[in-house]
């Protein structure tokens, strides 16, 4: 949990990691706040209101017209913190569906019982094993063979549904090169393979991917 | 459980056994045929497969519990004993009831039984996860204890124990004196039991249950990723389940509008069953739309229709017609429990509930329309396009502001008043605590970006489990403590209870808090090799153990204190809801609720009036000055309030038999004979309702009530509308999806290339001339000749018979072309939507049928011909439908 907390390693991080942890950091601190607010205020009356059990002749008192004010106080906080949160929100989605220009890659992915099939423009396919060059925006055009998958890279914040018949695009675009042991895998029930229906991800040096990239050329 | 009902009556009062054969015989039959009919299905399914002889085994022990069923109950000493006439008396009281609280009772006990079953089947997934690379549950067994845990938690416990609570309590609190229509309450109860008991059959066919989640994505659900009898059967017991669903919202709302009695107006209705209220008017929404999904499934499956397998309906058409139905589902299971806090809560804290109809106005006018239009929150991931995306995702942030207000409400309502911390209230707290967790969890889940992680990972198992079992379970227990003593007469324990209440507060954070960190861990696998996901996973394990440990405690704490509490006051909490109240006891034997010749008469052991399970009810505690009054001499528990029909469970029993042939058809010879059986008891009970009804065996009398705002609505005919409503529903769902189809297919045939127009209109014309003539059938009924009815319904029935003949005929031609439905996208839609209208049609033909036996026994008169109206409506709504179905197919 830390590292989402530490502003200043953010500067390396892939944007969709950025655009996700910014979203993310946001509404946790509206949403604990929120939730600290209300359910402190709910212990704080239980703890200070309550009364003996053997009490009894307790009149129902009015539900208390002076309340008003702390009803629509509180309101007016909630509907403000819910804008605030819609707010981001909107522009994190347009962030989503925006991919930058410049050097890209389109891989196209097949979901199937039970793996991933990353095909390159060039027809090589692999696999299991998705190797991309770093600071190249990666675009992933998803679909299925036979059942509804959803592939998801949950290092890179980034997920998208393999639909039979479907077309699926995301971006992502990686920092640092890496190798993600089961960095991909499958988020929607597909059959009894489902648990393991896992591929590798590799991010390596642009240098490198294109001496792999040629030497895979047909 | 099996308590002997004991009365304060003396035993020369009891009533002497009419039947002259004991029924231990007739259960002893009944038993031998389920026995041999199960042994052949075993047989049958299994012969020839490597399962032959695990088979032969369960052979041995069927017909060796047999044998032993035979020596108890071929023990005459015992058939005739007092002791068995009681228990006799007793069973067939709980199987025959249309009475509200037997029914809300069953309801209750019923829904904690499937509590039990789902609760086991999540018990073995926690020990599946509780380490890394497990071999507890294979993967097939791990997938179907995912699916039937969802769905039996959703489906089986957790509404239905909402809605026993609704059975007993909405009618006490609307001072009516039953549902509107009993027995189909009744029969919403046994087929809602009998639905569940196929779902667990399901476990034991070829195929195993249903194993695609309880989202049911499609195209995993077709018979090619997913064959075989076993999840047909799952999938048929769900549709019973929605049947059920969808008879009872109509009796409710009915009853909330039409039965209210005298000086209940609108105003005057408490919260809870304002909650019941809205509750169903989004189940009528909602549960259609699921309905035809369904049915294209299992067309898909029996029919070899395409729905779900091409590419042009397929995953993305599901998604959609299941989430417009499932977003709104989650708040089908949450309202009634909101309706629960709302009554306990200013109970417990003597103090007025705080903005009423704030809360209201905020459930009804935002929650309720706004669920609908919420869906697309759970398919951020799929490719509808992103303006979509980020529209869902304002209206789903935008629909927890009404929770909001709810829950500032009750803040207020607690804040400055005298809390007293009884279990209810303790529970109704928790209830809160935990939906506040769980529902900024849900705002998270809002939010596009942030699905990008989220979506199919166990932050979101986290988070619903939050809003289902923490306040949605939370809020129903805080109901049933604090109407237990209402129900049964007797004090709970206290100590117990609140026991009950910190240990379950304790565990269930302990069970689902952890998953909150398991984002990147997805949903349903069934093992995993990941270092930082083992904690959190063990750590629920042993959440998981000790939650469903502790509600032992819950059921204990009712079944001692039904035999031992306390007696309870007629007013413990000092509440002011209408409930509450001394009851009226009237003596309704003769007063046109029943015929005493149709009452068992050993059932009229103070069935309705006093507490349905536990021992004779502790007058001395209830004896006010105004109860004394009200009730007869030998006290409440000798008075018949009750009355009985053995329709309804015959009924869901043979429906459920047939759906059983039904999901065998295709894999068994047996199939067909069971289907037949099971159609045949169907048929033969519906016959027999019919036959009630005709000779007025079985009548309750119109509410006398404030009806506002159906003033001159009868009973029967908002019932029919509230079912054309739900039909409506039905068929929009079915339309939109053939356009969806339409839309999305490469090519669809040109008008009058499959479906010769000429035929298609002269057949529109008859149906749509049916209808003038059904009308003059009631004018001429309104005139007060029913010779004129006969011959107009007469005409009515024979134009209807046409117009099926002319789509068979159409059928006919298709076929003989080598024209199926799963020939091309255009065929299915073609054949799925023309079958469900014609089967409407068909229905229609059956009541015709049914109206004119009753009016050639003069049945019908100028003053009661309420039959021939509801069914003219009926048949002009299924008029006006074909309308639209000619226009789509035929014309366009």
């Amino acid at each position: 949990m830390s590292h989402y907390l530490t502003l200043s390693a953010w500067v390396l991080q892939p944007p969709t990691v950025v655009n996700f942890l910014s979203e993310y950091n946001l509404f946790l601190v509206l949403g604990i706040g929120a939730a600290v607010l209300t359910i402190g205020w709910l212990v704080y009356a239980t703890v200070k209101y309550r009364v003996k059990d053997g009490s009894k002749d307790l009149e129902m008192k009015p539900s208390g017209k002076n309340d008003n004010l702390r009803a629509w106080l509180t309101a007016v906080i909630t509907i403000g913190i819910l804008a605030v949160a819609l707010i981001t929100a909107v522009q994190a989605t347009q962030f989503l569906y925006n991919a930058p220009p410049g050097p890209d890659l389109v891989i196209t992915v097949y979901g199937f019982q039970w793996g991933w099939n990353f095909t390159y423009p060039n027809g090589y396919s692999d696999i299991g094993h998705l190797i991309v060059p770093a600071n190249t925006t990666i675009i992933l055009n998803i679909t299925s063979k036979d059942v509804f998958h959803t592939l998801g890279i949950p290092s890179l914040y980034v997920k998208g549904d393999a639909i039979p018949g479907q077309w699926t695009s995301l971006w992502f675009k990686v920092t640092q090169t890496e190798n993600i042991t089961d960095g991909i895998r499958c988020y929607e029930l597909c059959g009894i393979g489902h648990y393991d229906m896992v591929a590798n991800l590799s991010v390596v040096p642009q240098a490198q991917f294109q001496e792999w990239y040629s030497s895979v050329s047909k | 459980m099996f308590l002997i009902y004991k009365s304060k009556m003396g035993e020369e009062e009891l009533a002497p056994v009419v039947k002259s054969r004991p029924s231990s015989q007739t259960a002893f039959y009944a038993i031998l045929a389920v026995l041999v009919v199960a042994t052949a299905v075993l047989v049958d399914l299994n012969y020839g497969t490597p399962a032959e002889r695990l088979v032969f085994s369960e052979v041995v022990i069927i017909w060796g519990a047999l044998l032993l069923l035979y020596f108890i109950f071929n023990r005459p000493f015992i058939a005739t004993s007092e002791r068995f006439r009681k228990t006799e008396s007793w069973v067939k009281r709980w199987l025959y009831t249309t009475n509200h609280k037997d029914i809300g009772i069953l309801y209750i006990v019923t829904a904690l039984f499937y509590a039990f079953v789902g609760g086991m089947l999540a018990e073995f997934m926690r020990t599946q996860l509780a380490v890394p690379q497990n071999h507890f549950l294979n993967p097939l067994e791990y997938n179907e204890a995912v699916s039937i845990h969802g769905l039996v938690m959703i489906f089986w416990f957790l509404s239905p124990l909402a809605f026993g609570f609704a059975n007993y309590f909405v009618p006490l609190q609307i001072k009516a004196k039953d549902l509107a229509f009993p027995r189909l309450n009744a029969l919403s109860y046994w087929t809602y039991a009998f639905s569940g008991l196929l779902v667990v059959l399901a476990f034991f066919l070829p195929g195993g249950d249903i194993n695609g989640g309880w989202t049911l994505y499609s195209p995993l659900t077709s018979n090619t990723f997913m064959p075989g009898p076993g999840p047909t059967l799952g999938f048929a017991g769900f549709t019973l389940l929605i049947g059920s669903i969808t008879i009872s919202s109509i009796n409710f709302i009915v009853t909330l509008v039409a039965e209210r009695g005298p000086g209940v107006t609108w105003s005057k209705i408490p919260m809870f069953t304002w909650f019941i209220l809205f509750t169903v008017v989004q189940m009528l929404f909602a549960f259609p739309d699921l309905l035809s999904g369904m049915f294209m499934l299992i067309a898909d499956r029996l029919a070899g229709t395409i729905f779900f397998t091409s590419t042009a309906g397929g995953a993305l058409l599901w998604d959609n017609i299941f989430w417009f139905f499932g977003h709104p589902e989650v708040y089908i299971v949450l309202l009634p429990a909101f309706g629960a806090i709302c009554e306990v809560l200013p109970v417990f804290a003597r103090k007025r509930l705080f903005g009423k109809n704030a809360i209201l106005v905020a459930t009804f006018a935002l929650v309720v329309p706004f669920s609908f239009l919420v869906w697309g929150h759970h398919m951020f991931t799929t490719p509808i396009p992103p303006t979509e995306k980020m529209a869902f995702m304002v209206s789903t942030m935008g629909i927890s502001l009404p929770f909001d207000v709810i829950v500032i409400a009750w803040l207020i309502t607690i804040t400055g008043g005298s809390l007293r911390l009884k279990t209810p209230f303790l529970f109704a707290l928790a209830s809160i605590v935990v939906f506040i967790i769980g529902g900024i969890a849900g705002v998270f889940l809002a939010s596009v970006p942030l699905d990008m992680l989220f979506r199919g990972s166990y932050f979101v198992v986290a988070h619903f489990h939050y809003v289902m079992v923490g306040a949605s379970v939370f809020g129903l227990f805080a109901a049933f403590y604090y109407w237990f003593p209402k129900m049964t007469g007797r004090m709970y324990n206290e100590f117990l209870g609140k026991l009950h209440f910190a240990l379950s507060m304790i565990s269930f954070n302990l069970l689902y808090f952890p998953m909150y960190f398991l984002m990147d861990m997805p949903r349903r696998i069934v093992t995993y090799n990941v270092p930082s996901w083992t904690l959190p996973n063990l750590l629920a394990t042993i959440g998981g153990y000790i939650f469903g440990a502790v509600q032992f405690i819950l059921v204990a704490n009712f079944i001692q204190s039904m035999r031992n509490g306390a007696p309870a006051p007629a007013n413990p909490w000092d509440a002011d809801t209408p409930e509450w109240e001394p009851e009226q006891v009237l003596e309704e034997v003769n007063g046109g609720f029943t015929t005493p010749a149709k009452i068992t008469p050993s059932l009229g052991l103070g069935v309705g009036n006093s507490p349905p399970i536990a021992k004779a009810p502790a007058v001395d505690a209830l004896r006010s000055a105004q109860q004394a009054a009200t009730t007869t001499q030998a006290g409440p528990s000798v008075v018949v309030r009750h009355h009985v029909s053995t329709r309804p469970i015959v009924l869901s029993g043979g429906i459920s038999i047939a759906l059983l042939g039904l999901a065998m058809l295709q894999y068994a010879y047996l199939g067909l004979p069971i289907l037949a059986i099971g159609a045949t008891i169907a048929v033969m009970s519906i016959v027999g309702w019919a036959w009630d009804d005709m000779n007025s065996v079985f009548r309750i009398p119109e509410g006398i009530t404030e009806k506002w705002p159906f003033t001159q609505v009868s009973r029967l005919k908002l019932g029919m509308w509230s079912l054309i409503f739900s039909d409506v529903i039905l068929f929009a769902t079915i339309l939109t999806g053939d356009a969806y189809i339409r839309i999305n297919s490469p090519t669809w045939p040109a008008p009058n290339t499959l479906h010769p127009i000429v035929l298609g209109t002269i057949s529109t014309f008859i149906l749509l001339s049916s209808s003038p003539a059904a009308y003059m059938a009631l004018d001429s009924i309104r005139k007060g000749s029913t010779r004129g009815m006969l011959s107009w319904l007469g005409v009515t029935l024979a134009l209807g018979a046409i117009f099926d003949g002319f789509e068979f005929y159409e059928w006919w031609q298709l076929f003989s072309q080598h024209m199926y439905p799963s020939t091309s996208n255009a065929l299915t839609t073609y054949f799925f939507t023309v079958g469900i209208h014609a089967t409407h049609v068909l229905i229609g033909l059956l009541v015709m049928v049914y109206l004119i036996i009753k009016g050639l026994r003069g049945g019908f008169t100028k003053s009661n011909h309420e039959a021939v109206e509801m069914f003219g409506i009926y048949w002009s709504f299924v008029d006006a439908l074909w309308v639209f179905i000619f226009a789509f197919f035929f014309l366009l």
